[in-house]
């Protein structure tokens, strides 16, 4: 499945980036989002420095990055439920306009699940064992809307056929163990997008899915979003999950975004070193991963002064040195090198 | 896994323990040294009844085949008599079997009610003053020695404030007619109200005392899974699609610690009914733990025995019926 | 739980008391050879009727302790550690300072506290703060000698056998019969079982060690058993078996070591239980033998006085009690949650 085949909707490719989106208002809009661990100080943590990340309606948009580069620690930040001890230093998230940051807490509660919902890796993990499985997708309904029980019921029911689960009325009072990795997926997806959201963030949705189920999923919920006319942002550290199923790709490294652009031309001719490093990382042959970058990651203790990737780049030279490179606007796409 | 088939499973483990506690006991007994005759009959007996014991329960044959007698004795229910009270020792703890049963339970509810909601409240958040509290009283629960704290309670409740009643025992007026044994339940089934406002008061003290050294623990173990629970994929999860915090805590997150914690308190129970002999003790309590201690001061041995072994035995029993309650209401269980 | 693997290279020589705090980290396999010598000086207990050991006991213990309070590595063990120093300390030498603890003085029978005796006298006139110090030699000794010998009958057993159900064949058999019989051990009430043994057996302070240690060895044997499990078939002791080290060497070199921190808190909440099991059993009159101070005898001596109102000669030794188990249940918190 190619990047805008299937839906025909119309989707906003060649972005100028300094007014996004053609003056219409992005369903997300996250700017200069920095967030950090534990007291201010000069030893804190900062996993998240200035990310900018735009996801229009009806786009699907991929967020990519090696585990640790702070993709799922932006979707909490956008959910609203970072971890303990974490806390959002300066910064905006918009959804369809509306501030969330310092929003209060009853309003959050409003938009999870009803305008932006979030699906997991490891799905039986997240579904309570303890509750059945249609019991909690009809929760999530009642919580949003004024549907009763039996209603709010009928809708779940609905949903998991949708979902292409057999048998749904049956399955439905089922627990979470009696349901394999797949149809747990399935359910957790129908629970996401149970109140309609404008933008489902699917947090590597299909880790620990064998090959072919992880291509079903991905594709159901590709399809699913699309009929809803929702936005999908799919976090994903598989750079192909994100070409098969995306039309535009940010990439992240060490908490910071490196470049935005549409999902080819990124793949096909990245404008930033780590782009190329990470896509070279990728390329198998016979299974085996054949380049691997030098250097490690950095420790992200204070906010850097530097291009976070210049101790690995190999085009690294000192005017990488002097101040941490802005996102800017190359050709078709946003990247953050001051050689590209 | 069918029902039937746990159940038998259960049993045949239930089979083993019961064997391993027999063993046990009869190590104890005949293995240590010391004349296990004297043990039985006590000090003072003769030297023809003790001779008739070590006849009747060939302590001179092999050691394989006392055990066999000792087996026998035991599935004929003969646990030896008592020669502080002549009676038989299955008798006197028929007697006192319900008393001890009434304290345990009476401690059992009054401990998980101040320490299980505890445990959930300061759970959900770190350092908050409920868990700071919940630090000190379930440090100071596990650390208080049991009879001291008895006796600090009595000092208080009954010299000081005049609050309870002396510590002598079940009840100091009329004792209900007896239909389960338990004084505040047979003063409910006979509608006596005045004995049972005596027997609630008389239970209150010691029962406290117990529920106060047994929460500790519980309220601990609660803590830890509440703790666990809220920190799980599928409270994140609920959270992330805007469930709100109430029902996160009653609806998803409890039964998930609910079952656990009802092992603990099955555990807890099956401790209380053979830990309760400190607190029966200090208070006078005519139960199973102070017939053993009375009987162990006039060198009475064969009560002791019977105690221990029946203390070992409920609390298998009381193990026994919480895992199988566990596999009827977990949801796991089911396929 | 962390695999003990080789110190990073390029760490400097620790100095002083440092050298001290890094032998004792770096050789755990010692502090095991040292607290199997506590538990085979209580076999000389037997022979002895001033209980002399229990000195000797508490003296190895406050050594072994000691570097830990001044390891910068373990700071939150720090202020726990330092209490429990400082109440052996005061068992070992406090006694040195007070009266004695046996002399009788009529005259002065039940004084309420004040004066020169901080905590009053008991029903004989002796003097309740000597008994407490005096007692808490006894307490702490005892409570520590029963906690090492069961650890050093449980841990080893508890790791034998999970060893020897994976490596040695035949070793399931024993390993399972181990398993149940510990299990068998554990539906026993511990006092009840502790108070039907000494009925049986006569109570005198060998015999009370050896009694609350064997209704503890099940708790190390399980402890240490699901502790080394998980690591038997590691990677490095498939090494050492395949380097042709023979089985001891190889559970105390590789497999002990990692089970240390588990077995390090159980222990000290062992002691605490120890003592209380003691206090108990002196409590209802099976524990040491009459005059000699004890904390749960004390209080026994107090609830005779309750029924007068004389609060004194029961609330100083519990709270000795009280004390000493909360320092033992607060330090096997601490260390717990530095692993």
């Amino acid at each position: 499945m190619s990047a805008a085949d299937g839906n025909g909707m119309t989707v906003p490719h060649a972005v100028d980036p300094a007014a996004p989106d053609g003056g219409e208002i992005p369903v997300l809009d996250v700017s200069d989002l920095t967030v950090g661990f534990g007291s201010a100080d000069k030893r804190r943590s900062i996993p998240l420095q200035g990310i900018r990340l735009q996801v229009a309606a009806g786009e699907r948009m991929a967020l990519v990055g090696e585990s640790g580069s702070g993709k799922s620690l932006t979707a909490a930040a956008v959910l609203g439920l970072l971890p303990e001890g974490a806390e959002v230093i300066r910064g905006s998230i918009r959804l369809d306009g509306e501030e969330l940051i310092d929003a209060p807490e009853r309003r959050l509660r409003e938009l999870r699940g009803g305008r932006m919902a979030i699906m997991f890796q490891n799905p039986r993990a997240s579904l309570n064992p303890v509750l059945t499985v249609g019991g909690q997708i009809a929760e999530v309904i009642r919580v949003h809307g004024d549907a009763g029980r039996r209603e709010s019921w009928t809708q779940a029911v609905d949903l998991l056929a949708e979902m292409g689960i057999p048998d749904a009325g049956r399955r439905a009072k089922d627990y979470v163990h009696q349901y394999s990795g797949g149809m747990a997926q399935r359910a957790a997806l129908a629970m996401a997008l149970s109140c309609r959201p404008d933008l489902l963030i699917a947090d590597e949705p299909t880790t620990g899915l064998d090959a072919t189920l992880q291509q079903q999923v991905l594709e159901l919920v590709v399809e699913q979003v699309a009929s809803r006319d929702a936005s999908l942002l799919l976090i994903t550290h598989d750079i192909a999950v994100a070409r098969a199923h995306c039309e535009r790709t940010t990439v992240m490294y060490a908490g910071r975004v490196m470049e935005v652009g549409p999902t080819d031309a990124v793949v096909e001719s990245p404008k930033n070193p780590y782009t190329s490093a990470l896509l070279k990382a990728f390329v198998t042959v016979d299974q085996r991963r054949m380049y691997a970058i030098s250097g490690v990651v950095p420790t992200l203790v204070g906010e850097l002064g530097e291009c976070a990737f210049a101790d690995r780049c190999p085009l690294a030279g000192p005017e990488c040195r002097e101040d941490v490179p802005a996102l800017r606007p190359v050709d078709d796409r946003l990247v953050a090198c001051v050689k590209a | 896994m069918p029902l039937a088939i746990y159940i038998g499973r259960r049993l045949v483990f239930l089979v083993v323990a019961l064997f391993g506690v027999s063993l046990i006991t009869f190590v104890v007994t005949r293995v240590l040294p010391g004349n296990p005759a004297y043990l039985i009959v006590g000090v003072q007996a003769d030297e023809s009844t003790v001779e008739a014991v070590i006849e009747r329960l060939g302590l001179d044959e092999p050691i394989i085949n006392q055990y066999g007698h000792y087996m026998r004795q035991l599935f004929s229910g003969d646990l030896g008599d008592s020669w502080r009270t002549k009676n038989p020792v299955t008798t006197d703890i028929a007697d006192r079997w319900p008393a001890t049963i009434e304290l345990a339970t009476a401690a059992a509810i009054l401990s998980i009610c101040w320490s299980v909601p505890f445990g959930i409240v300061s759970a959900l958040r770190r350092r908050s003053l409920s868990d700071r509290l919940a630090n000190v009283a379930s440090g100071l629960g596990v650390s208080i020695p049991e009879f001291w704290l008895g006796i600090i309670l009595i000092l208080v409740f009954f010299f000081h404030l005049d609050f309870a009643p002396a510590p002598i025992g079940r009840s100091l007026g009329t004792v209900p007619p007896e239909v389960t044994g338990l004084y505040t339940l047979d003063s409910v089934i006979a509608g006596d109200w005045g004995a049972l406002r005596s027997s609630l008061a008389q239970l209150a003290l010691p029962a406290i005392t117990l529920a106060i050294t047994t929460g500790g623990p519980l309220l601990r173990v609660t803590r830890g899974f509440m703790r666990e629970t809220m920190a799980s994929h599928h409270i994140r999860s609920a959270r992330a699609l805007g469930v709100p915090e109430r029902s996160i805590v009653l609806r998803h997150a409890l039964p998930n610690v609910l079952l656990p914690v009802s092992t603990m308190v099955a555990l807890m129970y099956g401790y209380l009914l053979g830990g309760t002999v400190l607190v029966e003790f200090v208070f006078a309590w005519p139960g199973i733990g102070k017939y053993a201690i009375d009987s162990i001061a006039a060198s009475d041995y064969a009560p002791v025995l019977a105690a221990v072994l029946l203390s070992a035995c409920s609390y298998i029993l009381v193990y026994l019926v919480m895992d199988i309650l566990h596999f009827i209401i977990d949801p796991r269980t089911r396929t | 739980m962390s695999v003990v693997s080789p110190r990073a290279s390029g760490s400097t020589a620790p100095e002083g008391i440092g050298r001290v705090v890094a032998a004792a980290r770096a050789r755990p396999v010692r502090v095991l050879v040292a607290v199997a010598m506590m538990a085979v000086l209580l076999v000389a207990l037997v022979w002895d009727p001033e209980w002399r050991e229990l000195r000797v006991v508490l003296t190895v213990l406050a050594i072994l302790i000691a570097p830990a309070v001044w390891d910068a590595q373990r700071r939150e063990v720090r202020p726990a550690v330092a209490v429990m120093l400082a109440l052996i300390l005061l068992a070992l030498i406090g006694p040195l300072f007070t009266r004695d603890p046996l002399m009788l003085n009529v005259g002065e029978a039940l004084g309420a506290p004040g004066g020169d005796l901080w905590f009053g006298t008991d029903q004989h006139g002796r003097d309740i703060f000597a008994r407490v110090i005096h007692g808490a030699q006894l307490d702490l000794g005892v409570g520590f000698s029963a906690a090492a010998l069961a650890v050093v009958v449980g841990m080893p057993l508890g790791a034998l056998s999970v060893f020897a159900a994976a490596h040695i064949k035949g070793g399931g058999l024993f390993d399972s019969v181990l398993l149940r019989i510990s299990e068998s051990f554990q539906a026993f009430p511990t006092l009840l079982l502790a108070l039907g043994i000494v009925a049986a057996v006569g109570p005198s302070i060998p015999i009370l060690i050896f009694i609350i240690s064997i209704v503890n060895v099940p708790v190390y044997l399980r402890l240490t058993r699901s502790a080394v499990a998980p690591i038997v078939n590691a990677d490095f002791v498939l090494a050492a078996r395949c380097a042709g080290q023979p089985v001891l060497r190889i559970l105390l070199r590789h497999i002990l070591p990692n089970v240390k921190q588990v077995v390090l808190a159980q222990f000290s909440v062992n002691v605490a239980w120890a003592i209380q099991i003691l206090a108990a059993l002196s409590f209802v009159g099976l524990g040491v033998p009459v005059p000699t101070p004890e904390w749960g005898a004390m209080v026994r001596d107090g609830y005779e006085q309750l029924v007068y109102g004389r609060w004194w000669v029961a609330l100083f030794p519990g709270l000795a009690i009280l004390f000493a188990v909360l320092t033992l249940n607060q330090l096997s918190d601490r260390v717990r949650h530095t692993t």
